[in-house]
């Protein structure tokens, strides 16, 4: 199932910087204090939270923690393994 | 293959806890155990470059290359 | 507790339809080092890990696999979801056509089930810190084997991502293990 091209692209960044958040997760657990990956971990961490906050409330929730209009929204389509994700072009 | 090289005024003993104390490798070490070197981040990918990569440490990225029928 | 998050870690895609590749990536869905194995395995060592530290991993990096399961079912999904019965029998799914039809079942590449007796959690954390550290090296290869029997682009670089994770983990279990040693090491003065 294709979806619109900027929600994709905003999904996409999320993704990215999830990652990026989640690797560091994993090395601050074995390094809890090195204060450089900490700073760049919470740099990633603010910004998720804003990126999230913009695609929540423009296209779809990510979580069922949502304020929801009705019908309810965490039901809707497409499920994250039914969407085309569009990586065949690069 | 790249052997990886530390700048060893930033070694792993300070960012690990207080209680252990642990550099990258051991000088001192025991028979029948099983070390391996702690990584120290240095620098890291963009997140996409990341993403696309499966991690953001350049000094983890270790690609496969696609075997060709040689054996 | 588990939340999910209605998103995959990875952009998953498939470049055309190789079903027969579909059959090989159940190995890492239902198979003995599977993403199955390494999340149940690591989520039930947790529990005894005397060190808060690699609590942690083993919380995040089970976390962490559970999310590359549902990549490896998104990807048999979309290889399969379309494939007519004829289809799936040529390409010798006719087993899973007929016991599972599309649904995507935990079983390995053969067929046979998933069973907890893939892992293992012993209690003595040096034991089973070992065993992670294989079975991320299993996993590894497991996806070096899939890459080469497969030319769709969008499974190599799917499977090569979730292939550098476990080079990652791998790394991170080292660590944990450097950790332990040093914890039973002080314990025992």
């Amino acid at each position: 199932m294709k979806i619109d091209r900027e929600r994709l692209e905003m999904l996409k960044e999320i993704m990215a910087v999830d990652f990026s958040s989640i690797e560091l997760n994993l090395y601050l657990d074995t390094h809890p204090m090195d204060q450089k990956a900490l700073a760049i971990h919470n740099d990633y961490a603010i910004k998720l939270m804003k990126l999230k906050e913009e695609y929540q409330k423009k296209y779809a929730p990510l979580t069922h923690e949502i304020i929801s209009k009705c019908p309810w929204e965490w039901i809707e389509e497409p499920w994250p393994w039914e969407i085309d994700y569009e990586m065949g072009g690069r | 293959m790249n052997k990886y090289q530390y700048d060893h005024n930033y070694n792993a003993e300070m960012l690990v806890s207080p209680e252990f104390k642990i550099p990258v490798m051991p000088k001192e070490f025991e028979l029948a155990t099983a070390y391996v070197p702690y990584q120290v981040m240095n620098k890291i990918y963009e997140p996409m470059k990341a993403l696309m990569k499966g991690t953001i440490f350049p000094e983890l990225y270790r690609p496969y290359v696609k075997k060709k029928h040689d054996r | 507790m588990w939340i999910y998050e209605k998103k995959l870690q990875y952009p998953a895609w498939v470049e055309g339809c190789d079903l027969r590749i579909a059959k090989g990536l159940f190995a890492q869905y239902g198979g003995p080092d599977s993403e199955l194995s390494a999340g149940i395995r690591y989520l039930s060592q947790r529990y005894t890990m005397p060190v808060k530290e690699v609590k942690a991993v083993l919380t995040d990096i089970g976390t962490e696999e559970m999310a590359h399961w549902e990549i490896i079912a998104t990807l048999i999904y979309k290889i399969i979801d379309r494939a007519d019965p004829e289809e799936m029998k040529k390409a010798g799914l006719d087993a899973q056509y007929i016991q599972h039809g599309h649904d995507v079942y935990p079983h390995d590449a053969a067929g046979v089930p998933w069973t907890a007796a893939y892992i293992q959690a012993i209690e003595d954390p040096v034991t089973n810190l070992t065993e992670d550290m294989a079975a991320e090296q299993k996993a590894r290869t497991t996806y070096e084997h899939l890459i080469n029997l497969t030319d769709d682009r969008g499974v190599i670089e799917t499977l090569s991502f979730l292939r550098e994770r476990e080079v990652v983990h791998f790394q991170r279990f080292g660590e944990s293990l450097r950790m332990v040693q040093e914890y039973m090491d002080k314990k025992k003065y």
